[in-house]
């Protein structure tokens, strides 16, 4: 479950605008905040493909691909657009390649779910990590350890870059 | 592609989805409203288009029934009653509240029957009595009574208005009149004093208002037509009906409204009041005074008026292009006439330092001679373009002239004069030598002019021949020489002419007329 911060985007805004360099920063800041759960998670993708036909080209499915996965796992500190609810993520822990969404996704609904389905694919690399739905095997793993500390340092980030603001350029 | 994302802090900015429906709701209520207008607008526009229809045929059909009733007036003699009838009705129509597109057919029934306005008015009361007691149709009771004046009183018995049939086969018209005027005498005015009356009396003025709004539309839509005329009366009427808007849709809906609602008096009152107030009043007073204005000039159109101002603006560009060209024109008038006058001073400043001008001048003061003095003053006039010295010095020219001419004639006169006497003396002489030769004294007398013809003048001095007889016998009487004496020396005849003629023009200069009488 995302931290939820009022007036993050706006803050953005006003930095870029009015403090640039300590805009920069904060977003220096955040990226520092995310970059070991990045860098963990990358370091869960498997340099061989789990399943032995996973690595054989040809067809339409993903290929397993450890440098593509590990390429995919990145951060992202600008604003998103806004999802369904109206939510905009202010930073973000992505896992963009196809193979590795694969990785960190497959066995969330089948194991046990469906008795007909095959749980031989997701057992087969691994157990998830995580709670209720936000549960995988690369950032989420990741997330999972790092115990919310990066959450912290970005709300912290933005609550320094807030009250830095604040008191420089608002006094002005 | 693959969005697996971790939220790591997150912002409600609001959700699109309530946004996209706000929006939409937004879409859809302007729609809706515009959708709105568009009906209103066709629902309006129809009804306007129907109301003015109807207005123009009702105007139509009452202006066609006002030409009939004015034409069976006109048939039957009575044309000089015209406007009494129309006013006639008019009353009958308020006072009874039956529509005059009813009671002109009904009187011209009765005025065709009887030939009389008076009778017809009459006839027409009653008519109305007898359909509101009985309920019947206008038409036929008129109808019937004017057959009924014809003699025919079947269907007079047959509107079930009780008349006896004694009192029919009378055919007396009085009689009958006077039963039915007992059985009916102010049914209408009974009918027309309750709320059905009233209901009927405003249908008249609801019907009024029609056939003047249908008047006024076919008046616009002549002035909108122009010289096409009424031909695209639909389209002018649509246009026009398009333009008024709801307006005129407004009246219409009010005085059919008036028709199905209690309280009509109220109605009417608001009706006046909204006229004065609002902008109904002044828009009808300015229809009324745009109509007097265009009573005694013909309508034009959108597009002649155009061009009229066109015209007009270019004839006042026109003048004033005339107007700067005249001020130009003048200018230069005024720059030239100082040309002028300066040239005029330079020319005679010049004509002071002309030495052949003062040569002329100087020979001129010198000349003793007139004829000589006028051929100076004509080279003068000559030199100076002078045409008024011109013609003065060609009149002098010519006295001149005249005068050397009697001069000559005057000489050969004195020549003659002179010949005459020597003869007469070289006779006397000769006879006296003779007699002192002789002794005698015989005289002998001849005539000169017998015994020597002499070339006589032949002008201009004809008297001088009259006067030649009297000279004859005068110097024949005296019979002793003549002595002459002449300044200087006169040892020829030519010295004698020369000196006779000398003395001539002394005379004349001194102011003596020559003539033959100052002679002697």
């Amino acid at each position: 479950m995302p931290a939820t911060v009022k007036g993050g985007v706006e803050l953005r805004k006003a930095l870029r605008n009015y403090a640039p360099n300590l805009g920069k920063e904060t977003q220096k800041e955040i990226a520092n905040a995310l970059k070991p759960i990045v860098k963990q998670a990358r370091g869960f993708i498997p340099s061989e493909s789990p399943l032995s036909n996973w690595a054989r080209e040809g067809g339409k499915f993903p290929v397993f691909n450890a440098t593509i996965m590990k390429r995919g796992i990145g951060y992202k500190t600008t604003p998103s657009k806004p999802n369904r609810r109206g939510f905009t993520a202010l930073a973000q822990i992505r896992n963009r390649s196809a193979s590795g969404a694969i990785y960190e996704t497959a066995g969330r609904n089948a194991p046990g779910t469906k008795p007909s389905s095959r749980p031989n694919f997701a057992q087969a690399m691994g157990n998830l990590e995580g709670s209720g739905k936000d549960k995988g095997r690369a950032i989420f793993a990741a997330y999972e350890k790092d115990y919310g500390n990066a959450t912290k340092a970005v709300l912290k980030a933005i609550d320094n870059a807030g009250k830095t603001f604040n008191a420089t350029v608002g006094k002005r | 592609m693959a969005n697996v994302v971790i939220d790591i802090a997150t912002q409600y900015t609001g959700n699109p989805a309530f946004k996209k429906a706000t929006n939409d709701a937004q879409k859809l209520e302007k729609s809706v409203a515009k959708l709105g207008k568009q009906l209103a607008g066709v629902f309006a526009a129809s009804k306007l288009y129907a109301f003015g229809k109807a207005s123009v045929k009702a105007f139509a059909e009452d202006e066609k029934a006002a030409r009939s009733l004015a034409l069976a007036l006109a048939n039957t003699g009575n044309a000089f009653a015209s406007i009494e009838v129309e006013k006639f009705i008019g009353d009958l129509q308020r006072a009874t509240g039956v529509l005059d597109d009813n009671l002109r057919p009904a009187f011209r029934t009765l005025l065709t029957a009887t030939g009389d306005v008076k009778k017809s008015q009459d006839g027409l009361a009653l008519a109305l009595d007898i359909s509101a007691g009985t309920g019947k149709d206008l038409g036929a009771v008129s109808m019937a009574l004017a057959k009924a004046y014809g003699g025919q009183t079947t269907a007079l018995s047959r509107l079930g208005a009780g008349l006896d049939k004694a009192t029919l086969k009378t055919g007396d018209m009085d009689v009958i009149l006077g039963q039915l005027t007992e059985k009916f005498q102010g049914q209408a005015l009974a009918a027309a004093e309750g709320y059905s009356g009233s209901i009927a009396k405003l249908a008249v003025a609801s019907q009024n208002a029609k056939e003047i709004i249908g008047k006024d539309l076919l008046d616009s839509m002549r002035m909108i037509a122009g010289q096409d005329g009424i031909g695209g009366a639909a389209t002018a009427m649509e246009s026009f009906a398009t333009q008024i808007g709801n307006a005129i849709y407004g009246i219409g809906v009010l005085t059919t409204k008036i028709k199905s609602l209690p309280g009509a008096d109220f109605i009417g009152r608001f009706l006046s009041a909204a006229t004065q107030v609002s902008g109904l009043g002044a828009l009808s007073k300015f229809g009324a005074s745009s109509k007097a204005a265009s009573a005694g000039t013909p309508a034009q159109s959108p597009g002649q008026r155009k061009a009229i101002d066109k015209a007009n603006a270019d004839a006042l560009k026109l003048q004033k292009s005339k107007n700067s060209l005249a001020v130009i024109d003048n200018a230069n008038t005024t720059r030239k006439l100082v040309l002028t006058a300066d040239q005029q001073a330079l020319e005679e400043l010049k004509k002071k330092f002309d030495v052949e001008r003062i040569g002329l001048y100087t020979a001129l003061n010198e000349a003793t001679g007139a004829e000589t003095r006028a051929r100076i003053l004509s080279l003068i006039a000559i030199h100076d373009n002078d045409a008024a010295l011109a013609s003065k010095a060609k009149a002098e020219l010519d006295a001149a002239k005249n005068i050397s001419t009697f001069a000559d004639s005057a000489a050969r006169a004195a020549a003659l004069l002179l010949q005459v006497s020597y003869s007469a003396g070289l006779a006397s002489f000769k006879q006296s030598e003779i007699n002192s030769l002789t002794g005698g004294n015989t005289t002998t007398t001849p005539n000169p002019l017998t015994q020597a013809p002499l070339p006589m003048p032949s002008s201009p001095l004809e008297s001088f021949r009259q006067s030649e007889a009297k000279y004859a016998s005068y110097s024949g009487n005296s019979g002793s020489p003549i002595i002459v004496n002449v300044a200087g020396s006169v040892t020829t005849q030519q010295d004698l002419v020369t000196a006779i003629t000398q003395g001539i023009y002394n005379n004349q200069a001194s102011g003596i007329p020559i003539t033959y009488s100052t002679a002697y």
